[in-house]
């Protein structure tokens, strides 16, 4: 019992060591992230007071509404402003609309949030049986189906399977809005589309896993204990199976909100993509930054999280992840 | 307990069943297609179109164009010029009030103007009102603008979606007119989610009697050609605008469809950068306009239109045809070319605006027409941001394909050519000097004099290839009737807009 406590405590601390280890690294990421986004703001050609401006403004015009939006002041003027009030978490105004950066985010943030759940958790509830019962029946008519359809999967561009799903399921058989809704059933579809190809990669990832853990020889000890194949396969190949499974679920909810830039354009969607599409277009470069910030932020921390949640899964991750 | 919950119900139903009799009765708001978001919903802040096709609903302006463009009274009920040009009174109509209740008067035009002319403002627009030198409200109901020189596209601008007029008293305050418009229009301003839809309400003051008729508009931002014709053809939107050529033969087909057209006045073109070496001498530019065939590209690159043959559009008052100056003659140009030394070798930069469809394409069939001459372009695609400012501004192409918007006065367009200044950097003093020169001129037959010296320098000198103004094409569902868009502005205009 009491060797057990230690265990358990060396374990714990393994685990927050780890954690802490992965925040600093976290945050190294996000200032690293920060530079870029500036710079990369800024190589683009475009002026954002020109894009407002127009092809009728006079140069007179265009001057004073450079001025007015600052981007008048050298680059490391302009820098040092923004890098003053990331590190209070202040992310400026946006240029065009004036408005504060942070509270455009905030009002298109949950709507991609939701989105990117249902996308995942979609992947997640098909990729997972899908991998396993192929894994389990690996060469079989049911192995071979799934490997078809994740094929399809993987090769449909997101923007032109969300266009087959409205046309199919807004329009032929209309049970899904074609336009307006920011409920949830307006958001079923979207999620399809969104979360297709990560659904087929999942299900490749978990058969890949589940064929290793299955020829692994606690498995075979396990069948020779007396249990089928498939009480083997869901009672201990499954759970070893999973931290890289985790990993790249993690993964691939960072890389959800860039997907999401189209597959909202397609689903009319106000969302955090559309607003940092058009942040794009118009240079409002302190959007655009804080847009890249977040993103950065949300895919750190869900790639943390995964990590997290596959260390905590796998007795002795701690030492090995580390 | 249960009984009174059962009578509530019951009372509940008979009230929403009268109520859904009376949303019959009234309609629904109309449900129009907006092809994006727009940049802000303050008038004074954009040049962008979508801005103005929303707002032209929620404001009015001193004077405004009628169908056949002439400026015709709105808020001001009449007005005249002195005899020098130097003051002009507007008398205003009376009785009209905001959407806040506030009552219409000089006050607030003089606020209105004083804030777009207000270089704190950093309006896009301010240069446009740099004639005015003081604005008087000798009584409520009277402005008078004093100008340091006559200037004839003045009362355009007062027509122009950015005049339009705001209370004084929330400019007093600081309003936040970017992103809840308040005007005397016919429709108040409801609630904007971004990139989703905008909703206005009717305004049942609004001056006009009668007017508006439906109950309010709900411009929903529609970013995929699939869901505006499949929203269309469902009925979710009545009335959608920028439908692409392609999807309007599949519209047409439906019985629930109109489809109407209306020449814009647009101005096509393939500009020449003038600076560059090759294309600095004249006979290589006549040769690039003989090498085209106008209306092939106006046909397959967008949806048909009239060829033109100078920088003005046919519905132009001060419009001269020129279309027969350098007719659609490939074999000469070839000659032309050859005679000229015209290196063949030389492939020309085409830069094309990659977010605008139509010209991409016209910019594809351009670059065919150019090959069968022996010229050789390379295509750039560009966004639009990097358009304007390195294209556009910073003049880096050889060639490029845009159109040019339509103005309500001619000197809009022509502002800054025959410089340096213009991005085809053409110079043409004589040409620069007569655009100046028409800004002050006050009579129609005057003015028409000097620009049609100027349309025929722009012809003879050819700075673009003039392809022509395209046919565009609206479609609403077949109840929906009463629809107008303002000429040379190309704005919705919903005030007599009918839904059955």
């Amino acid at each position: 019992m009491r060797r057990h406590d230690r265990a358990g405590a060396k374990r714990r601390r393994d685990l927050i060591a780890y954690a802490l280890g992965k925040a600093a690294r976290l945050a190294l990421t996000i200032a690293v992230v920060a530079v870029l986004a500036f710079a990369l703001a800024r190589v683009l050609p475009g002026d954002p007071a020109l894009t407002a401006a127009g092809l009728d403004a006079r140069p007179a015009d265009v001057e004073a509404m450079r001025r007015s939006m600052g981007t008048d002041r050298g680059l490391a003027t302009q820098f040092a402003e923004w890098a003053l009030g990331l590190a209070r978490l202040d992310l400026g105004a946006s240029l065009v609309s004036k408005e504060r950066v942070s509270r455009l985010i905030a009002q298109r943030f949950p709507l991609t949030l939701e989105l990117a759940l249902l996308a995942s958790a979609f992947a997640m509830l098909v990729g997972l049986p899908l991998g396993e019962a192929s894994a389990t029946r690996k060469g079989g008519a049911a192995d071979g189906a799934i490997a078809f359809l994740s094929r399809l999967a993987l090769s449909l561009p997101g923007f032109w399977l969300g266009i087959l799903l409205l046309l199919g399921f807004a329009v032929a058989i209309p049970i899904f809005p074609l336009f307006g809704g920011k409920d949830l059933r307006s958001l079923v579809l979207p999620a399809l589309a969104l979360g297709a190809s990560n659904a087929a990669m999942l299900t490749r990832q978990t058969r890949t896993a589940m064929l290793d853990e299955l020829s692994s020889e606690y498995v075979v000890a396990a069948r020779a204990k007396g249990l089928s194949r498939s009480q083997a396969a869901r009672r201990h190949a499954l759970r070893n199976a999973l931290p890289p499974v985790i990993n790249l679920a993690g993964l691939q909810f960072g890389a959800l909100f860039g997907g999401a830039v189209v597959v909202e354009q397609v689903f009319s969607l106000p969302g955090l993509g559309r607003l940092a599409l058009t942040a794009v277009a118009q240079r409002d470069f302190p959007l655009v930054q804080g847009c890249v910030v977040v993103f950065a932020v949300i895919a750190s921390c869900a790639s943390f999280l995964a990590d997290l949640a596959s260390a905590a899964a796998r007795p002795g991750i701690g030492r090995a992840a580390r | 307990m249960r009984n009174r919950n059962g009578r509530w119900a019951l009372a509940m139903a008979a009230a929403l069943a009268l109520a859904g009799v009376a949303a019959s009765a009234e309609g629904k708001a109309l449900a129009i297609a907006l092809s994006g978001n727009p940049d802000t919903l303050d008038p004074q802040k954009t040049t962008g179109t979508l801005t103005f096709q929303v707002l032209k609903s929620v404001y009015d302006t001193l004077v405004e164009p009628d169908k056949q463009a002439k400026l015709v009274p709105a808020l001001a009920e009449s007005w005249k010029a002195s005899a020098d040009g130097l003051s002009w009174t507007f008398k205003l109509r009376k009785g009209v009030s905001f959407h806040n209740g506030d009552a219409f008067s000089s006050k607030d035009v003089k606020a209105t103007l004083d804030r777009i002319r207000d270089p704190a403002t950093a309006s896009p627009s301010t240069s446009e009102y740099a004639a005015i030198a003081g604005i008087e409200t000798p009584d409520d109901y009277t402005v008078v603008l004093r100008l340091t020189k006559p200037s004839a596209p003045l009362l355009s601008t007062l027509a122009s979606g950015w005049s339009a007029i705001l209370p004084k008293s929330l400019i007093d305050s600081g309003w936040d007119f970017a992103s809840k418009p308040v005007g005397t229009g016919p429709f108040a301003f409801k609630a904007w989610t971004r990139d989703h839809s905008i909703d206005l309400a009717r305004n049942p003051k609004y001056w006009i009697k009668g007017s508006p008729k439906v109950p309010g508009l709900s411009f929903d931002i529609v970013t995929e050609r699939a869901v505006l014709v499949q929203g269309l053809l469902a009925g979710t939107f009545d009335f959608g605008d920028e439908v692409e050529s392609a999807d309007l033969a599949l519209l047409a087909k439906s019985p629930d469809i109109k489809v109407a057209k209306y020449a814009s006045s647009l101005v096509l073109v393939l500009s020449i950068n003038t600076s560059r070496p090759a294309l600095k001498d004249l006979r290589v530019r006549q040769a690039l306009t003989r090498a085209i065939d106008k209306q092939k590209i106006l046909d397959s690159g967008y949806a048909g239109g009239t060829p033109i043959g100078t920088f003005d559009d046919p519905q132009d008052p001060y419009y001269k045809d020129f279309t027969g100056l350098y007719p659609y003659d490939p074999a000469r140009a070839r000659k032309e070319l050859e005679v000229a030394g015209y290196d063949f070798d030389t492939v020309l930069d085409l830069a094309l605006p990659q977010n605008y469809p139509p010209h991409v394409k016209a910019g594809q069939v351009y670059q065919s027409y150019l090959e069968a001459v022996g010229i050789k372009t390379k295509i750039r695609l560009v966004d639009w941001s990097t358009w304007i400012s390195d294209v556009y501004t910073n003049a880096n192409f050889d060639l490029t394909v845009i159109g040019h918007t339509g103005k309500l006065d001619p000197d809009g367009r022509l502002d800054g050519y025959g410089t340096q200044a213009r991005y085809v950097r053409w110079e043409n003093p004589k040409v620069a000097a007569l655009i100046e020169q028409a800004r002050g001129v006050l009579d129609f037959s005057a003015r028409k004099k000097l620009y049609d010296q100027v349309e025929e320098a722009f012809a003879r000198e050819a700075p673009f290839v003039f392809l022509g103004a395209p046919t565009v094409a609206y479609v609403t569902r077949k109840d929906v009737t009463g629809f107008i868009k303002t000429p040379k502005l190309d704005t919705y205009d919903f005030r007599y807009t009918e839904k059955k």
